[in-house]
């Protein structure tokens, strides 16, 4: 059997009486901004806010692939792109409810993840980045071959049911709390699986292959399943990002966008706040989605070239903490090594 | 189309081949060395060999105000032709490739996540620090070959550019180069040493770290060789090695990201493979081809997940 002992091991710390004074706390915020931001903040805000949430169970996806399962991907802003353009096809060409929508991205980004998973699975680790690198950098140019070079809008609408009290004008609030609810049941049920044995098999596939081997856990399958699933999150979250902006584009995928995603979760996912990891992908979330905001409102700085525009760009910014990230990690990993030898 | 025709066709997009084919195969050969040396995918080596291209520039410019730190070339005044402006941009990779390894990969030891975490930061800041020096405009490069239209040589109707034809031989030369350091000289016994068994190799008194350190710093001079003499005919853009790289990946799992040799044949069945894949299939243009790279990879690591490698030397790590 996988060693009960493991609930102890930070990355199993989801697991270990949930929630933590210090989740609870968090979560009780989180609900209540839920309820008063929308309220408050303006429709441009609230959008920013809308995606926030969607990008969150990306970060869910990618902790999971990451920490639990010490896999790599590269490619899920890809995988989201996947699941947007599900979502949106699903509803244009073959009438589905937009507000179920998100399943038809979920079930995309499952599949194609199973795509990638299925050969690269079997060879090291390296072979994952590199298939969904390269899916990241296609992805853009295979929907400009199936859209063509303009965005699709959504056929379709979210209109607030009457006694939600939202005037016709504030869609934005209704598309707001029908995000939030799906990554609310989304986490939730994340949360569930990962508390079981099944999380504990994910973690020991990681670990202790081997031994999970020898105890009956097929690790192959698993980690396929593991793949599909934190590709079906990326999916489902562009299921959602539908929702607040109604049309699907190339330009919203890059692979720059991949690789933000990836340096995220390196920088905050081996944190963990009051025992929770998955709390960490919130903050990812706002960094990714708020940071641009932030620049644009500082044209200067975008534009400025030379060293101070180098320390003032977007991206230096990630690249310096992916290296930061990177670092810390390896010298965590060498004082392991040192202290088990 | 008559068949002569048809058959100077095929052999154009052949000859065209050629040029993208060594490209490919430098950055394959040179993902390969460091990946079968260290277990490091390096997916910035693409971003490192578009840097020496804007090096090439900047020894090309000489002491030119438009182009960012030529005015650390003041002392020399006059610009570099164009062989020097490459051996320059060349050399000054390898520095860089070693430094790298040294200030970023080392501090790694080894862990899969943080090193390609810290290869990803440096393709992130190798494209910013160029951007933001720059700009993102072309720039413009000259061939180190003939470049006129009476430069070629007519094969069955279809031209072969002397530019294509030096860009071609000079690649295999240096790849040929260090495949025979590899085998003839003691660096190259303890580099394949190291690839065999790195514990072993320490024991026997290989100063591992330095060996690979030179690896890295020989493969950074492989990209940046491709990157200097391909930079004459892509143009030197800051996105200029996006697609190179994914071919160059896809070339090096033909040989199971292993195998020097064969990534160097994969980098050439690539590039004939995309050429003649744009060219005979009405729906593959030029960009799509990178998505039908990418079904490739899936087919070959499906199908043969140790690339053109038997199952015993990707095992053993000892395919050449």
């Amino acid at each position: 059997m996988i060693d009960p002992g493991a609930a102890t091991d930070p990355a199993t710390a989801d697991t270990a009486r949930w929630p933590s004074r210090f989740t609870a706390a968090a979560l009780a915020v989180i609900a209540a901004l839920v309820v008063v931001v929308p309220l408050r903040a303006s429709s441009t805000f609230l959008t920013d806010v809308t995606q926030l949430a969607a990008f969150c169970l990306v970060f869910a996806g990618l902790w999971l692939l990451t920490h639990r399962m010490g896999l790599l991907s590269v490619g899920h802003g890809a995988l989201t792109g996947v699941g947007a353009y599900a979502a949106l096809h699903a509803v244009n060409d073959f009438g589905f409810p937009p507000m179920l929508m998100p399943l038809a991205g979920f079930a995309a980004g499952c599949a194609v993840g199973a795509l990638l998973g299925i050969p690269a699975l079997r060879l090291p680790k390296a072979y994952l980045a590199l298939l969904t690198l390269s899916a990241a950098v296609a992805f853009p140019i295979v929907l400009r071959q199936l859209d063509g070079p303009l965005p699709v809008t959504l056929d379709g609408e979210f209109i607030a049911p009457t006694w939600t009290g939202i005037a016709p004008n504030d869609e934005h609030i209704w598309e707001f709390w029908i995000v939030v609810a799906w990554v609310a049941v989304a986490f939730w049920l994340l949360h569930g699986l990962l508390s079981g044995p099944i999380g504990r098999a994910l973690v020991a596939t990681r670990d202790e292959p081997t031994a999970a081997s020898t105890f009956g856990v097929s690790v192959y399958r698993l980690r396929l399943a593991g793949v599909s699933l934190s590709s079906g999150l990326a999916g489902l979250a562009g299921g959602l990002m539908l929702v607040p902006v109604n049309f699907n584009d190339q330009s919203l995928y890059p692979e720059e966008l991949s690789i933000k995603l990836f340096a995220l979760t390196i920088a905050f996912g081996s944190t963990a706040i009051g025992g929770s990891r998955l709390i960490m992908t919130v903050p990812a979330a706002a960094v990714l989605v708020l940071l641009p905001v932030w620049l644009v409102d500082r044209p200067g700085w975008v534009i400025q070239g030379g060293w101070i525009g180098l320390l003032k760009a977007e991206f230096f910014l990630y690249a310096v903490l992916l290296l930061v990230a990177a670092y810390a990690r390896g010298r965590r990993a060498r004082a392991v090594r040192s202290y088990d030898a | 189309m008559p068949q002569s025709a048809a058959v100077t066709l095929f052999l154009q997009r052949v000859f065209d081949a050629m040029s993208n084919g060594s490209a490919y195969a430098a950055l394959a050969v040179a993902i390969s060395m460091v990946f079968r040396s260290t277990g490091v995918l390096n997916l910035a080596q693409g971003q490192m060999a578009m840097l020496s291209a804007y090096i090439a520039v900047i020894f090309a410019s000489g002491a030119d105000p438009g182009v960012a730190f030529s005015g650390w070339l003041t002392p020399f005044a006059t610009p570099w032709p164009i062989w020097a402006s490459i051996v320059g941009a060349v050399v000054i990779s390898a520095v860089l490739g070693a430094l790298l390894e040294y200030t970023v990969i080392r501090p790694m030891h080894g862990d899969p996540v943080p090193t390609i975490g810290a290869t990803l930061g440096l393709y992130l800041l190798i494209g910013v620090f160029v951007v933001k020096h720059f700009g993102g405009r072309q720039r413009f490069f000259d061939s180190p070959f003939p470049q006129e239209h009476t430069d070629r040589f007519v094969i069955g109707g279809a031209r072969l550019w002397f530019d294509t034809i030096g860009l071609t031989l000079t690649m295999l030369a240096a790849i040929g180069v260090l495949a025979l350091i590899q085998r003839t000289t003691k660096i190259g016994l303890a580099f394949r040493a190291i690839t065999s068994n790195r514990d072993s190799a320490a024991l026997l008194g290989i100063r591992v770290e330095q060996v690979v350190m030179a690896g890295w710093a020989v493969a950074a001079g492989l990209g940046g060789l491709a990157g200097g003499l391909i930079a004459g005919e892509l143009n030197v853009r800051p996105s200029m090695m996006e697609r190179l790289l994914i071919f160059g990946l896809a070339a090096a799992t033909l040989g199971g990201l292993r195998s020097p040799a064969l990534a160097l044949a994969g980098g050439y069945l690539f590039a004939f493979a995309e050429t003649i894949m744009a060219g005979y299939v009405g729906f593959i243009d030029s960009q799509v081809t990178l998505v039908w790279a990418l079904g490739m990879l899936i087919v070959v690591l499906s199908v043969r997940p140790s690339g053109l490698l038997s199952r015993k030397a990707a095992r053993q790590g000892l395919g050449t």
